[in-house]
């Protein structure tokens, strides 16, 4: 099935982490696609950009960007927009991606993706600044939803609403982090089924999966989204939910970000997403002959 | 419209991560319990602080390691309040580390510590730096030498000069993680002077004697090659023209010539 957002392969892919470069040079290993973070290639020369060139000969590329900051009211920093497009023109990756948050006030960059209240103001803001991007880009990215620690009392609708909003004035996709939802539901106690009951099908076009870590704040769990341990056993449960809402397969990324294990375990872990995509399957045909 | 602009809770976002006693975003986050929400604001916190000090960290690894993990966690903390990130590219990140270590109360005693991150930032530098092939001693072959002494080279773009009076390059070299080396090097036994270049894809670190210094110092100036050249033999009796020439090819610290047409 071809979709209007990416030309990835049916199939799980991994985050590309430059201690793996040299495994996945040698033993070129199973996997459907790599994913990297553009802000890592903002140099001008050496080994990053010969493994990225290499690898990318071989394996389908995505690019998933974390400094673009889409939220910021005062828009986008054309500097930063420009070495992206510069990075994109170079390396024509087969997907193309950013976030549902900001990470730049005035001139100061925070390394962090941070929530905006979701209201008309932010809508116009961000369908503003990815309308300039898209534009600049010369075609459609797609949207990650973020995930959350804290609410904001001038929310004036729920984040699959705003996406789909997003999406129908941009006609950017969508990159739903089933993690995140997780993550997100809990901290702010919403029922993450219910969240991905309201996604759009037609709108996603890749599905990010990592682990979370989970703390006690007085007496309150919060979920930590750190990518540094393998997918929870809810999240598997809910990536599966997914599939079955939407009705067919999405390239799935495993995000391991932190204490980045051996390449294997990463492999392992997309097998697995492979497993539960299969099973994810069965059911639905089955329905269909009957 | 919203009576809160975005523009004013992005504002009021930022500041309260950056100063823990800024509260005014508190009252337009859910919830009831005031100590809570600092708490969850917390989270944002720590993850910018603790990303952005792991980044510092990993450029500046030998700063870590002579310092000890707090400190340097302290120190980065200081420096980000001071220098917050222009960019959101993680290469461009500590800049201007070297200038703060000279400046920071807590830093400022230990002289020796922002030419050492000199060294690593030079290091840093070149190997982000724009690919270029070196020129080959072949490329200077059939040049008369007196165009060769008013031709002008250009060095190569990864190439970083540091002088020091202290021994920076061995400290950099004992502080290597794969170093076994239990060294201890005197701070006052001479001041080194350093050349940092890529020509391929490994970063390679040259001591450099007086002489060497001079000459490539000149060369970055401008100079053409027999006045620098000269001016190294001044400085430098030891200095051996063709000898260190030929060293620097090696070294692929040349991408071209310009050859000066009223020679």
């Amino acid at each position: 099935m071809t979709s209007a957002y990416h030309q990835l392969p049916p199939r799980s892919g991994l985050g590309l982490k430059a201690k793996h470069y040299r495994t996945v040079m040698d033993d070129s290993p199973e996997t459907g696609w790599f994913e990297v973070h553009p802000e890592n290639y903002m140099g001008a020369g050496g080994l990053p950009h010969r493994y990225l060139t290499e690898i990318h000969e071989r394996y389908p590329l995505s690019m998933h960007g974390v400094g673009l900051s889409l939220g910021s009211a005062d828009g986008i920093d054309d500097r930063h927009l420009n070495t992206l497009r510069e990075l994109v023109h170079r390396y024509r990756p087969e997907a193309l991606s950013e976030h549902l948050a900001w990470n730049r006030f005035d001139s100061v960059y925070v390394n962090d993706l941070l929530p905006v209240p979701y209201h008309e103001e932010s809508l116009r803001v961000f369908a503003d600044n990815i309308d300039k991007a898209q534009e600049t880009l010369g075609r459609p990215i797609m949207i990650e939803n973020p995930s959350v620690y804290v609410g904001f009392v001038d929310h004036a609708c729920a984040e699959p609403e705003f996406l789909t909003a997003l999406a129908s004035r941009t006609g950017c996709g969508l990159l739903l982090d089933v993690n995140n939802v997780f993550v997100s539901a809990c901290n702010l106690g919403f029922d993450p089924c219910t969240y991905i009951k309201a996604v759009p099908p037609g709108l996603v076009g890749e599905i990010h999966l990592s682990g979370h870590a989970i703390q006690l704040i007085q007496d309150t769990e919060v979920r930590i989204d750190d990518h540094g341990s393998p997918v929870k056993q809810p999240v598997w449960e809910l990536y599966e939910f997914t599939l079955r809402h939407l009705g067919r397969y999405i390239p799935t990324l495993i995000e391991w970000d932190t204490d980045v294990p051996a390449l294997h375990v990463l492999l392992a872990e997309a097998a697995r997403a492979d497993a539960v995509a299969a099973e994810a399957k069965r059911p639905a045909q089955q329905a269909a002959m009957a | 419209m919203n009576a809160y602009s975005l523009y004013a809770l992005q504002r009021d976002f930022a500041d309260a991560l950056f100063d823990a006693e800024d509260d005014r975003i508190l009252d337009h986050l859910t919830g009831d319990d005031a100590a809570l929400k600092r708490k969850r604001l917390d989270i944002y916190r720590n993850n910018v602080f603790y990303s952005l000090t792991d980044a510092l960290g990993d450029l500046y690894p030998v700063v870590r390691r002579l310092v000890g993990e707090e400190f340097f966690r302290a120190t980065a903390c200081a420096y980000l309040q001071r220098f917050p990130p222009r960019h959101a590219a993680m290469v461009h990140l500590g800049e201007e580390f070297p200038q703060f270590l000279q400046d920071f109360e807590h830093t400022r005693p230990l002289a020796y510590l922002p030419d050492v991150a000199g060294v690593e930032l030079a290091w840093h530098r070149a190997y982000y730096a724009r690919d270029a092939a070196p020129l080959e001693v072949t490329d200077l072959h059939g040049l008369p030498p007196q165009e060769l002494a008013a031709g002008r080279f250009t060095l190569h773009p990864s190439l970083q000069l540091l002088n020091s009076v202290f021994p920076v390059l061995r400290i950099w070299q004992a502080n290597q993680e794969d170093s076994a080396a239990e060294e201890t090097i005197d701070l006052h036994s001479g001041g080194e002077a350093v050349c940092v270049c890529r020509p391929g894809y490994e970063v390679l670190m040259h001591r450099l004697g007086p002489g060497e210094y001079r000459f490539l110092h000149a060369l970055r100036a401008e100079v053409c090659l027999g006045e620098a050249l000269a001016a190294a033999q001044d400085l430098d009796p030891e200095f051996n023209a063709s000898k260190y020439l030929a060293q620097c090819l090696t070294g692929g610290f040349f991408i071209n010539i310009e050859r000066n047409d009223h020679a």
